[in-house]
């Protein structure tokens, strides 16, 4: 089962995230009020997920999310944010946090933002090592305008980023999440802006560079 | 000053009309609340704009999530005092917010109430 800690000095919102969490998937969610105990539980049990606030006394979620990344790069990130703190989450993405979740958004993004990275994280469909030893492939689609299909083509395409130097299986999972959501952003918006969402920033990181060469829409 | 009536149908928005959900948040509010409320005395006590300010944060956020918007603005005056480094001149905005408090905490226990029936 995923096991997921949610990080978070405020009772309410630890009570709100476990229960959103509770109702829309099977998980075994922990919960702790700051990052000392949340670190001290992930020493101990490895989650599969880090749901954390970015501010809380003591060590905050950036230097939590700096800690779990020297230590535990494979564990995805997602911060918990604030409005008004839109520049520490994009600092967040930087700094290798898998997404982010406006906290006035928690209702309607939680479970699909879990979702997606709980799919993205069991992708296991052929060996890794493998795939870091193939050299090139070319891959076309031609989607219509379905996002299921959006969905299926990440997932797909999921294996193959293990070929590019990430870094780490979190870092394939924030690159994937990032695929999806600049594939959305061509299928609603009709193009492939990504100086818009902090998370794109890693298609540059990653040295991917945009990635509307891969897709095309009918 | 803004009429001193949660705004429920914010509050019901926010948990996307789950009444259930709602409850359960204003629970583990009326739980946080007094502990918070202790924690702002504290660290006025001792001097501890850090304290002031996550405590006034933390306050706010909540309360803005529940549709007490009424109630935030000696939370969040609390809140900008501690990020400016100082708790000077945070117990009047305290005093006011403990004034305040209970006709909060009365509206949403009342709200469990009325769910429970």
């Amino acid at each position: 089962m995923f096991n997921i800690i949610v990080v978070d000095d405020a009772l309410t919102e630890r009570d709100l995230v476990s229960e959103l969490l509770s109702r829309d998937m099977e998980c075994t969610i922990r919960t702790a009020g700051n990052s000392a105990a949340a670190l001290d539980y992930i020493a101990a049990q490895r989650p599969d997920l880090v749901l954390t606030d970015l501010q809380m006394p003591g060590m905050n979620g950036l230097e939590l999310l700096q800690a779990i990344k020297d230590n535990y790069p494979m564990i995805p990130v997602v911060l918990m944010t604030v409005q008004g703190t839109e520049q520490n989450a994009a600092d967040a993405m930087k700094a290798g946090a898998t997404s982010y979740i406006p906290k006035h958004r928690m209702t309607k993004d939680l479970s699909g933002i879990v979702t997606r990275i709980i799919a993205a994280s069991r992708e296991t469909p052929c060996s890794p090592q493998l795939m870091h030893r193939l050299q090139s492939a070319i891959t076309k689609f031609v989607l219509s305008n379905d996002t299921a299909q959006l969905e299926s083509v990440v997932a797909f395409l999921q294996p193959l980023l293990r070929c590019l130097p990430l870094g780490d299986e979190s870092e394939r999972v924030r690159v994937g999440l990032a695929l999806e959501a600049a594939l959305s952003n061509a299928l609603y918006h009709g193009n492939m802006d990504t100086t818009k969402t902090a998370g794109m920033n890693c298609f540059a990181n990653a040295g991917i560079g945009n990635p509307g060469v891969i897709a095309g829409f009918t | 000053m803004m009429s001193e009536q949660v705004d429920w149908t914010a509050a019901l928005a926010g948990v996307n009309g789950d009444r259930r959900l709602l409850r359960m948040v204003i629970d583990a509010f009326l739980r946080e609340c007094v502990e918070l409320q202790v924690k702002i005395s504290k660290a006025i006590a001792n001097d501890d704009a850090k304290l002031l300010h996550r405590c006034g944060h933390t306050l706010k956020g909540t309360m803005m999530s529940m549709g007490a918007d009424a109630w935030c603005e000696p939370a969040m005056e609390l809140e900008e005092l501690g990020a400016s480094g100082t708790t000077d001149g945070a117990r009047e905005p305290a005093d006011r917010l403990n004034s305040r408090l209970p006709l909060l905490l009365e509206q949403l226990r009342t709200f469990c109430v009325q769910q429970d029936d």
